[in-house]
């Protein structure tokens, strides 16, 4: 037992409820003494004695209480309260606008391209500024999946077995990201707040698939550095849209190594595969 | 702000397992999109789980990472002037409440 205790190590677990709602501006001045003590604060003084408080006195929701001593620690566990029991909304349905500014139509021209199944053609007076925004899904890739795969642009940095790009470790979507996280840390629930990188709009089913700019570092990141592509907002034609896990899609100027089109991506061994056969 | 002392923190797999140091609590970290950043490995917080008091409660989490240094040596992280210890771990989510959580601390257990 003492060598288990010995082995446990000074782990801190801090939780900092906001309180900025409750913390007073420091140049705001304080109200009169009688109002600024909560009931349960107040001390009476001694008949003889005139107390006079502080002038600056600190609001007691100000207090940023000790750290418990290490031979007390809190006795219940841990304090979430404000969390638990707290319903949001599923990933799935984040809040966000429907509408998007810079709607248009994927490529249809370039060896990549998928088939008319997904992308009609929009006719006259059809605008996609009422789409739904497409539903995050679990599934490994986006509105592509199950359809006939084209060709596999292999990967130009050679990556040797499955994974090797991360080391050997598998890369599981985080399923409350966008993209899962492929792209970098897009929180669903901040998306809103997220910069729009263009989008690709689905006539047939009337969804638009927002695209935002891949975050350095990130899987992402990583694989546009392997093809050597350059992203560039969704909307134009003829660029490379890469549907990624999640529904999610970025777009990039096509090059050498990769023409224009649209591909799935293979997160297994980061390559590109053709939505053309 | 309250803070919790001596901890322990388990990893199994992508899974973080942290035990208040009473017993009474366990929040469970689940994460994803694992990839490295060096020596590192960092991941985002996809879901947080409290389990206390014989009940389960799931924690929105908006968004938070986790370092994880399964390495033999020290690790700087990314955009910062500290290291990271080595078999050590470092956390940070914010939960859909606006409750700021940081862990940070050596692994006491750690499997695959």
């Amino acid at each position: 037992m003492k060598r288990r205790a010995a082995r446990l190590h000074a782990a801190w677990l801090i939780l900092a409820l906001p309180c900025a709602a409750l913390a007073a501006p420091p140049n705001r001045p304080q109200p009169p003494p009688q109002r600024q003590a909560p009931p349960t604060r107040v001390v009476q003084p001694p008949p003889t004695r005139v107390v006079q408080p502080p002038p600056r006195q600190i609001a007691p929701l100000h207090v940023v209480q000790p750290p418990p001593a290490r031979s007390s620690p809190p006795p219940q566990g841990f304090n979430f309260n404000r969390d638990i029991n707290v319903h949001t909304p599923p990933p799935s349905t984040p809040a966000r606008p429907v509408t998007q500014p810079s709607l248009t139509r994927p490529p249809i021209t370039g060896p990549g391209n998928a088939t008319g199944h997904f992308v009609p053609t929009p006719g006259p007076g059809r605008s996609a500024s009422n789409f739904k925004r497409a539903p995050f899904n679990t599934t490994a890739h986006g509105p592509y999946q199950n359809h006939s795969r084209g060709p596999v642009v292999q990967n130009p940095r050679h990556w040797n077995g499955n994974w090797q790009w991360n080391r050997g470790v598998a890369w599981q979507p985080a399923q409350t990201y966008w993209g899962g996280g492929f792209w970098g840390a897009f929180a669903l629930g901040a998306l809103a707040n997220a910069v729009l990188f263009g989008s690709i709009a689905d006539y047939q089913d009337q969804l638009n698939y927002p695209s935002y700019q891949v975050l350095p570092d990130s899987p992402g990141a990583q694989l546009l550095q392997n093809y050597g592509l350059q992203q560039t907002p969704c909307g134009p034609d003829n660029l490379v849209v890469i549907w990624g896990p999640d529904n999610s899609v970025i777009c990039a100027f096509p090059n050498d190594t990769v023409g224009p089109g649209n591909y799935d991506l293979d997160p297994t061994t980061l390559t590109l595969v053709s939505e053309s056969p | 702000m309250q803070t919790y002392p001596d901890a322990h923190i388990r990893l199994r797999g992508s899974t973080l397992w942290i035990t208040s140091a009473d017993h009474r609590g366990v929040l469970q970290v689940v994460n994803g999109a694992c990839s490295f950043a060096g020596e590192l490995q960092r991941c985002l917080t996809d879901t947080v789980t409290l389990h206390q008091h014989g009940k389960t409660h799931v924690i929105a989490v908006e968004h938070g990472t986790v370092y994880l240094n399964l390495s033999t040596a020290a690790q700087q992280l990314p955009h910062s002037g500290q290291q990271l210890a080595s078999q050590s771990v470092l956390v940070a989510f914010r939960t859909a409440r606006g409750t700021f959580v940081s862990v940070r601390g050596q692994l006491d257990e750690a499997a695959k």
